[in-house]
């Protein structure tokens, strides 16, 4: 999960569809969670859905939120 | 994930995207066009629309989180080696299209304000008549038009 990364504010922040970060939470040993329920939030999405993920830049990655990219997600941010 | 050819690319600047803020409800609908069309490409996955770092920073220097936002919808890059010593922004740009237009769709449209869209077409890198051909200047409606004309396009 490189691609389509940022370094920001010193997190990373990935955007990419729900199915790439399934198959990092299901498959990556490494990743570790501020909270467990942002791995069920990533599970639960919708495979085709934009999520916004951050994460930590030090060892281990630990992934610190999850948010839907959408209207919402746009309205707040922007 | 159904993915799609789009028959342009779009070049970014901050001057558009704080020109499209003016109006956040439409900014948001916009944007969502945009995001289809650079998450959904099947050339240029997630690299589809292009913004210099510099217009990134500069598009979230007064509210840090709307970075996340652009995120979704344009890739920020750093300015390539060959333009090192080009110092104009605009000929940055400019340049920097007329290098990836060679590539498919062939086809660049950089987006911009209105009250900067004559510091693109006076550059002198936008002099040739292939160059005006191939990389077209696009500005508040019209911009909007192009973008969900190109949106439509799959």
């Amino acid at each position: 999960m490189e691609e389509n990364t940022i370094l920001h504010d010193g997190k990373l922040v990935e955007i990419d569809f729900a199915n790439v970060f399934k198959d990092a939470v299901e498959y990556s040993p490494i990743l570790k969670y501020s909270d467990s329920s942002l791995k069920t939030k990533i599970l639960d999405a919708h495979d085709n859905q934009l999520l916004v993920v951050i994460s930590t830049i030090n060892s281990p990655k630990e992934i610190q939120s999850v948010d839907f990219y959408d209207e919402d997600f746009l309205r707040k941010t922007l | 994930m159904a993915e799609s050819n789009f028959p342009v690319r779009f070049v970014i600047d901050e001057h558009f995207i704080s020109d499209l803020l003016k109006d956040k409800e439409l900014a948001i609908k916009v944007i969502g066009k945009l995001t289809h069309i650079h998450t959904k490409s099947s050339n240029y996955p997630f690299r589809h629309n292009i913004m210099f770092d510099e217009s990134f920073k500069n598009a979230i220097k007064d509210k840090e989180i709307r970075g996340q936002a652009i995120l979704g919808f344009v890739h920020p890059i750093p300015v390539p080696d060959f333009l090192k010593e080009e110092h104009d922004f605009y000929s940055k740009v400019i340049r920097y299209s007329i290098s990836i237009a060679d590539k498919i769709p062939r086809k660049i449209i950089i987006l911009t304000s209105p009250d900067k869209q004559k510091n693109y077409e006076s550059n002198q890198h936008y002099k040739d008549e292939s160059v005006k051909e191939t990389i077209t200047i696009w500005i508040s409606q019209s911009a909007i038009s192009i973008i969900d004309i190109v949106y439509n396009a799959n």
